[in-house]
């Protein structure tokens, strides 16, 4: 890819929120969010603070009735998804922009044999390819995320296959259309160290070889610093920082971000105490009155209390919200 | 911009929001009959004049405001029969749930928690219970222990607790795999009190919503026994009873079959929807939307 | 007593029949979950075992707070073993060891309030009076870091980490010398994660307490072992003081497993250091079982099992290079 960086997706002040019996749960809350062509960008964030609910809102595949898009636009090579019509949508899906799940077994039909379900992915978005040419390819899409033997393997139902494998085949599953946008949920968190390990991997040369821009969702640091080329931290429905991979790492600027770094315990780096982050996310139903991270901030002031902090350029592409660097 | 607005998502969701209101509207109708039968039936149930006899319902022609439902052929107050009647299906039903509930819950919760042969044994026993031609057991009883309400409650009881025994031991089955039962060995909890303390409590709400789905099924059965005569016996006011007593004068008292089968149908509408409701609300997965 | 050896494990087995046919059932093999372990414990030390899912390490859990029988083997606890005792001696001996899970939301029952689950143990071992342990559950609650304004909620009221306190507390209750940690904070964000780790420390201290910490996750077991055994399809491939583990890792296995940790650091991009997958344990490769993924393996590996090497002073493996 030596396109020159062009904008994929475009995410303006997307508002989704979940209608509970209790009352609306703010699940995103006005996130502003560009994906180029090309990137890995990391999505990172603890439980509930809606990272997750980003990549089903511009699938748009919200749990209903409770979920609900109450505003904002979703650029998709120039066109609003919103806009769009349920069967636009449904042809999207799976072919321009497709999933992973986290948990393979949960992921897939236990009951389909894992060749047809790939077969199933290419049959819907493709006008004209005869039965034979789709075993071919299922074959070769298999070989592509290095499962062994796929011309057997395409015969096995999912159970035959190991957790690793499940994953490749969903991976097989995803980039079956040659998609733009990859969105991967938490894929190796139901994974073995070793067997993350080559996922992850496996991810970046798909990513090199396809072209295709991955959001990976994740709440693991260290898989972002493994494969992503930026970073988004999410924090109680918010965007709080965004950041380069190296930029992030290095000089962390949101008090949030540089918690998350520090309280990950590192082999070999043993400290008697690991640096922890006081108290609790806020509930999305009882939010703060200005910055959400306030009630756990170090650095918190008078102003950080009372008024949501604007994002503020600190460099080329480093933007965070908080009031200490107003 | 795109559209909010989902108005038939919205629509259809308010018919199914009032159903459960409906379910107890019924609910409260059949019990106020069943706990105050004396204070709202005008007449008592089993005395009639004779002079009185088949009067149709006070909107026709010859029928009379003091007898709102009409009589029967005996000049019994139709309406009091059905409020007394309720009692009857109230405590059969009360009677079956409690003996083959708690046998099937007890055995279930053994079956389930210990594994293994006894599971096994269990098990194959429910299986071959469950073969047993109910309607068979009900004439073998009921030739020895005469048709009565106390023969429907023991045929019932002894026929319906595989059922119980089936569903909770299935339950009991993944929750004793659950790491609070686990932990609970750990303290060095005794079986006894992991099965009554730990297991049992969350199987209540199961319990509960295949009682109050049970409880119409059995109102209907009771009142089949009793249409075929095998149940409870005249001058019983059962709405089964009523229903045989009636089918024989439907073709110039309509009266007499249309009230006790509307009563069966609105007790049991009642139980079903409040089952189906409580199902809603009970289930903790449900709760988090 | 003070560095004595507390627990005492060796040649433990466990080995779960294979069984075919639905009424006779009839025993085609076994899968060797636990396949002759041995290791020590020290009063006030934290044994760490890590390795990846299927490799027997919840296992040997489930056999020292006696929720499975060992196939073969001794467990001691302070000289006794444990897998001897009848259900009398069981159930005074449960007092000592304690166990803390994984998922804070599957480890408390759902229907019991916040009082009711810590004094649970203190209830079945008759510890005191009503009021004595309504005071020690308050007490427990504030060393966990909990308000005891907590005591008449339900789980479901609470967070995960929050949660995972609770566990804690209970716990504690019976005043345990080991508890058994299976993946405490593995199921927990990464911010209560180092919340949950630092408060196991604190109490450590404090209690003096000896840990057994389960998980797959090599960074959190050397954050707070001091010895750390490394399992591979259900044996004790290599085992060391921490730091000796960390710094010279002599397994392969251990060494790929230590690689591929991946690092929060974009400038340290790692490399997959180990390829394929953990073999079923119902078919273990012959020899050594590491064979099939090992990059230094040689023609003896295929066949010979090998036996354990003592490298430097309590830094063990088990590795034909090094016979």
């Amino acid at each position: 890819m030596d396109k020159n960086t062009t904008e994929l997706l475009k995410i303006e002040n997307l508002q989704t929120s979940f209608f509970t019996k209790k009352g609306e749960v703010k699940a995103v809350d006005g996130v502003d969010l560009t994906i180029e062509s090309g990137e890995t960008v990391g999505l990172v964030g603890e439980s509930g603070c809606g990272k997750s609910t980003i990549s089903l809102s511009l699938m748009q595949v919200l749990p209903q009735p409770a979920g609900k898009i109450t505003g904002g636009k979703v650029w998709f090579k120039g066109e609003n998804l919103l806009e769009k019509t349920k069967e636009e949508m449904r042809r999207l899906r799976g072919d321009r922009i497709s999933m992973i799940m986290q948990d393979p077994m949960v992921a897939m039909n236990q009951l389909l044999k894992v060749g047809y379900q790939i077969s199933e992915v290419l049959k819907y978005h493709e006008n004209s390819s005869s039965s034979l040419n789709l075993k071919d390819r299922c074959i070769d899409l298999l070989k592509r995320v290095k499962v062994p033997a796929p011309e057997s393997r395409i015969n096995d139902y999912p159970f035959q296959f190991s957790g690793g494998m499940s994953q490749r085949a969903l991976i097989a599953m995803g980039i079956a259309n040659n998609p733009d946008l990859l969105i991967a949920d938490e894929p190796t968190t139901a994974l073995d160290v070793t067997i993350a390990a080559q996922v992850l991997k496996l991810m970046q040369e798909v990513q090199k070889e396809t072209g295709a821009s991955i959001i990976l969702i994740t709440h693991d640091l260290a898989s972002i610093a493994q494969i992503c080329t930026r970073v988004v931290v999410m924090y109680a429905g918010r965007v709080v920082e965004k950041a380069p991979i190296k930029t992030f790492f290095k000089n962390p600027a949101h008090p949030y971000s540089v918690g998350l770094i520090q309280s990950v315990p590192v082999l070999g780096r043993r400290r008697d105490q690991l640096y922890s982050i006081k108290g609790q996310p806020p509930s999305l139903m009882d939010l703060p009155k200005g910055c959400r991270f306030a009630p756990r901030c170090e650095h918190v002031f008078d102003k950080c209390l009372n008024e949501y902090p604007p994002e503020v350029t600190l460099e080329d592409r480093h933007k965070v919200s908080c009031w200490r660097f107003v | 911009m795109f559209s909010l607005s989902n108005t038939g998502v919205n629509t259809k969701k308010a018919i199914g929001a009032r159903l459960p209101y409906l379910g107890l509207v019924c609910l409260v109708i059949f019990f106020s009959c069943v706990f105050f039968a004396e204070l709202i039936a005008p007449y008592d149930p089993n005395e009639g004049e004779l002079l009185n006899a088949t009067l149709p319902p006070f909107w026709q022609v010859d029928g009379t405001v003091e007898h709102l439902l009409g009589t029967d052929m005996l000049g019994r107050d139709v309406l009091s029969r059905l409020i007394h009647g309720s009692r009857i299906s109230f405590l059969i039903s009360v009677g079956c749930i409690s003996f083959y509930g708690s046998l099937g819950i007890l055995v279930g919760l053994m079956s389930g928690f210990f594994g293994g042969r006894v599971d096994m044994f269990i098990m194959r026993l429910t299986d071959l219970w469950s073969s047993l031609p109910g309607i068979i057991v009900l004439f073998m009883l009921a030739s020895v222990n005469g048709p009565s309400a106390t023969t429907i409650i023991i045929t019932f009881g002894i026929m319906g607790w595989p059922g119980y025994a089936r569903i909770v031991r299935g339950e009991c089955l993944s929750l004793k795999e659950r790491d609070f039962v686990r932990l609970a060995k750990v303290a060095g909890c005794s079986d006894l009190r992991i099965m009554f303390s730990h297991i049992f409590p969350n199987l209540v709400n199961t319990i509960i919503i295949m009682a109050t789905i049970e409880v119409g099924g059995i109102i209907v059965a009771t009142a089949t026994m009793s249409f075929l005569g095998l149940g409870t016996q005249p001058p019983s006011c059962d709405w089964g009873l009523m229903l045989a007593e009636g089918r024989q004068y439907i073709t110039y008292a309509w009266w007499l079959v249309t009230f006790p089968g509307i009563a069966i149908i609105v007790a049991v509408l009642g139980f079903n929807l409040t089952g189906d409701w409580l199902r809603k609300v009970l289930d903790p997965k449900q709760k988090l939307r | 007593m003070e560095n004595s050896t507390i627990i005492s494990v060796s040649n433990l087995k466990k080995y779960f029949p294979v069984t075919k046919g639905a009424l006779l059932k009839k025993t085609v093999g076994h899968v060797k979950a636990v396949d002759g372990i041995s290791f020590d414990i020290k009063r006030g030390e934290t044994f760490g075992l890590v390795g990846e899912s299927g490799c027997g390490k919840s296992t040997i859990a489930n056999m020292l707070l006696g929720l499975l029988k060992p196939t073969a083997g001794k467990i001691c606890f302070e000289g006794e073993d444990i897998t001897l005792f009848d259900k009398k001696a069981r159930f005074k001996f449960r007092r000592n060891i304690q166990a803390v899970f994984q998922d804070p939301f599957r480890s408390l029952n759902p229907r019991k309030k916040v009082r009711q689950i810590i004094s649970e143990p203190l209830d079945v071992h008759k510890a005191g009076s009503r009021k004595e342990i309504r005071e020690r559950v308050v007490q427990l609650l504030e060393l966990v870091g909990l308000s005891p304004d907590s005591l008449e909620s339900y789980p479901h009221e609470f967070s995960g980490g929050q949660r995972q306190r609770i566990a804690i507390a209970r716990a504690l209750s019976l005043e345990p010398k080991v508890i058994i940690l299976d993946e405490p904070v593995s199921a927990l964000d990464v911010s209560i994660q180092a919340q949950i780790l630092n408060l196991l420390i604190d109490l450590q201290k404090k209690l003096k307490l000896t840990y057994l910490i389960i998980s797959h996750d090599l960074a959190v077991v050397e954050h707070i072992s001091t010895n750390i055994g490394v399992m591979y399809l259900g044996s004790l491939v290599e085992q060391a003081p921490c730091e000796e583990l960390y710094n010279h890792a002599a397994h392969p296995y251990t060494k790929a497993l230590l690689a591929s940790v991946p690092v929060a650091d974009p400038e340290n991009i790692k490399s997959v250091h180990l390829e394929g997958e953990v073999p079923s344990p119902l078919n273990p490769p012959g020899g050594c079982a590491f064979h099939p993924r090992c990059d230094v393996c040689e023609s003896e590996c295929y066949n010979k099992r090998p036996g354990v090497v003592e490298l430097n002073p309590g830094h063990f493996v088990c590795c034909n290079k090094f016979l």
